[in-house]
């Protein structure tokens, strides 16, 4: 019923794998993305004599409104992504821990394969 | 292009149609901006016999010179609030930092920006939550399986997803810079060919152009995409973006109609700035329809997301909020 | 006369013909600029009546070269390919072309000698006083020459002035 021993430590690595180097670069990604772009900064760029088009500051509002979510909805990704690759090396180093062989091979692939 | 010499444009607008105006009335210039009655050995003869023994008197010449200069005076108004119209370059900015994000959210074999049909290489390092699937299935535990189940799995089509949101919100952008692009040089044409027909109108033929308001079609509609849930497309999410006509190669949908045109002539100041007046007109239309569509878009692109949240974002999985009071109810075992 | 803010490509027409013998050659430069030549010797071998054949000949001839010229310019200069005039499309635009075919154009040289003039740019004539080639040199022929034909198109364009005055006044 579960593994254990070498077979829970080989377990215990893959959450390691994804929590400490898959998901934290992939969150760096989305957050890059979210932080490498501000709706506010194309601001001034829309500004013009209030009588062209559709005044001051154009489509800006609506615009700016579609970007801001899009912003958002990929801080969320990222932050939810970083948070459950804490999660998910905690539960690693947790398992690992009840037992000696798991913890071995646990150590070992670290060690080996970073 | 002489966009930036608009207010200059405007004054010799001005200048030429009074000139033609106060020499039709018989008078001649003598100075910059002065001008008395032609005497009578001069030239035409009739109206203003002459200076000296005209009976004409200042105050009748200076009411001629108002008369005249009120005739254009509302031109250099009109062009006025041209002059402030957006630097298309200025656009560029946010374009470049959704391109890098779109760089960045593409994923397998790479996506198609639907803005301008060009391809996006993959971002490989996307490709670890495929990775990690296989990782998540062996746990028991219920948050972990929610986690794989809502997150991981869900990823490709939610991220894909957010890669056409973003390419869509550059597209809105691509299409203000065309559209300011265009709008520029509309209004520079309308301010040369007006000055163009005022020099022309001294020759023998009929006085008459057309202006083409190549404005309507900066503002591009592109093809229906709908969005992805899991591999099926949901088509009460479907959308169809807009883009500028300068980025748009051949992405565009049934928006290559011809430019909407305006024929004009005229053999006197009064009719050519006439016609002018009516080309601004049409020109502040076109670019409030423009800028409509692409303001209606990104409201429409708004009530998607808001009402299809979970197409953009997965929800919060409870696996993200493990402590290590509950890591071990909420992993279970490994198989 | 205002110094514009464009570049008008019209204000650089510049167009020469040849009559079909080639014998004698027009040029109009700019808006009025008018010269005349003839190929060598046939001055000097040329009676009076040919000369005035061959004059009325080419000035309707550079009329319309310079026509052509105008339109390929005014072409460039508003954006949109056009080659001749429209129908007169109103009561004012049909008075216009009435009277304009009816205008007539005229210049001479300073001493009276030389006389062209024109209806509507197209029934030309070229007056020489009698034996007033055999007393002139080919150059002075041509400067008084010139000087006429000058005339007259400073003549024709003041006229077409009048006339726009009157009709779309």
């Amino acid at each position: 019923m579960g593994d254990t021993g070498t077979e829970l430590g080989v377990d215990c690595y893959e959450l390691y794998d994804a929590g400490h180097n898959l998901y934290p670069a992939i969150a760096s990604e989305f957050d890059a993305c979210a932080t490498g772009f501000s709706a506010s900064s194309s601001y001034n760029a829309f500004v013009r004599d209030s009588s062209i088009g559709l005044g001051y500051s154009g489509a800006y509002t609506e615009w700016s409104a579609a970007a801001n979510t899009l912003d958002n909805v990929l801080a969320e990704t990222g932050r939810n992504l970083r948070d459950t690759g804490q999660a998910l090396m905690l539960a690693a180093n947790t398992y690992a821990a009840t037992d000696a062989a798991a913890q071995a091979e646990y150590d070992r692939r670290k060690r080996e394969l970073g | 292009m002489s966009f930036e010499e608009l207010s200059a444009h405007a004054q010799e607008i001005v200048e030429k149609a009074m000139e033609w105006d106060l020499e039709r009335m018989g008078y001649m210039k003598v100075g910059d901006n002065e001008w008395m009655p032609r005497s009578s050995y001069g030239g035409r003869a009739g109206q203003y016999p002459g200076y000296g023994g005209s009976t004409m008197t200042q105050s009748e010449v200076d009411a001629d010179m108002a008369e005249v200069s009120g005739r254009y005076d509302d031109v250099p108004g009109l062009f006025d609030a041209f002059s402030s119209l957006p630097d298309p370059a200025s656009f560029d900015a946010g374009i470049d930092d959704l391109t890098a994000a779109l760089g960045k959210l593409s994923q397998g074999s790479g996506g198609e920006d639907p803005t301008n049909g060009s391809p996006t290489p993959a971002n490989t390092i996307l490709d670890g939550m495929d990775t990690s699937q296989d990782y998540l299935a062996r746990w028991t535990g219920i948050a972990a399986a929610q986690f794989k189940e809502n997150f991981v799995d869900t990823f490709e089509s939610i991220t894909t997803n957010q890669f056409l949101l973003t390419s869509y919100i550059k597209g809105a952008l691509e299409a203000e810079k065309s559209l300011w692009d265009a709008a520029r040089r509309n209004i520079d044409e309308i301010a040369e060919d007006t000055i163009t027909a005022l020099e022309e109108m001294g020759d023998c033929g009929k006085n008459e152009w057309s202006m083409a308001f190549s404005v309507a079609g900066a503002v591009v509609a592109l093809v229906a995409v709908p969005f992805t849930a899991g591999g099926s497309l949901v088509a009460a999410a479907t959308f169809a973006g807009v883009g500028g006509a300068l980025s748009i190669g051949g992405a565009a949908v049934g928006n290559m109609e011809d430019a909407p045109e305006l024929d004009m002539s005229g053999e006197s100041p009064e009719a050519v700035i006439g016609n002018m007046r009516e080309a601004i007109t049409k020109l502040k239309d076109e670019i409030s329809k423009a800028e409509q569509k692409i303001a209606d878009k990104m409201t429409e692109l708004q009530g998607i997301v808001d009402g299809h949240r979970e197409l953009f974002v997965a929800p919060r999985p409870n696996l993200a909020d493990s402590g290590p009071g509950d890591i071990r109810e909420d992993m279970g075992v490994p198989r | 006369m205002t110094t514009s803010t464009i570049d008008n490509p019209i204000n650089s027409l510049d167009v020469t013909v040849a009559t079909p013998d080639e014998k004698a050659y027009g040029r109009v430069r700019g808006r009025r600029e008018v010269s005349v030549w003839f190929a060598p010797g046939y001055y000097d071998a040329a009676t009076e009546s040919d000369l005035q054949r061959q004059l009325t000949r080419l000035g309707r001839l550079l009329f319309a070269a310079r026509m052509r010229e105008y339109y390929r310019l005014r072409s460039l200069a508003f954006r949109r390919t056009v080659t001749k005039e429209s129908p007169p499309a109103t009561d004012r635009d049909r008075e216009f072309v009435g009277r304009r075919d009816e205008l007539v154009a005229e210049g001479s040289s300073p001493d009276g000698q030389i006389r062209v003039s024109a209806v509507g740019m197209q029934n030309w004539t070229v007056s020489i006083e009698p034996g007033l080639s055999r007393t002139r040199d080919e150059q002075s022929f041509l400067a008084d020459l010139a000087t006429a034909a000058n005339a007259l198109v400073d003549d024709q364009f003041a006229k077409i002035r009048e006339l726009k005055y009157d009709v779309y006044a």
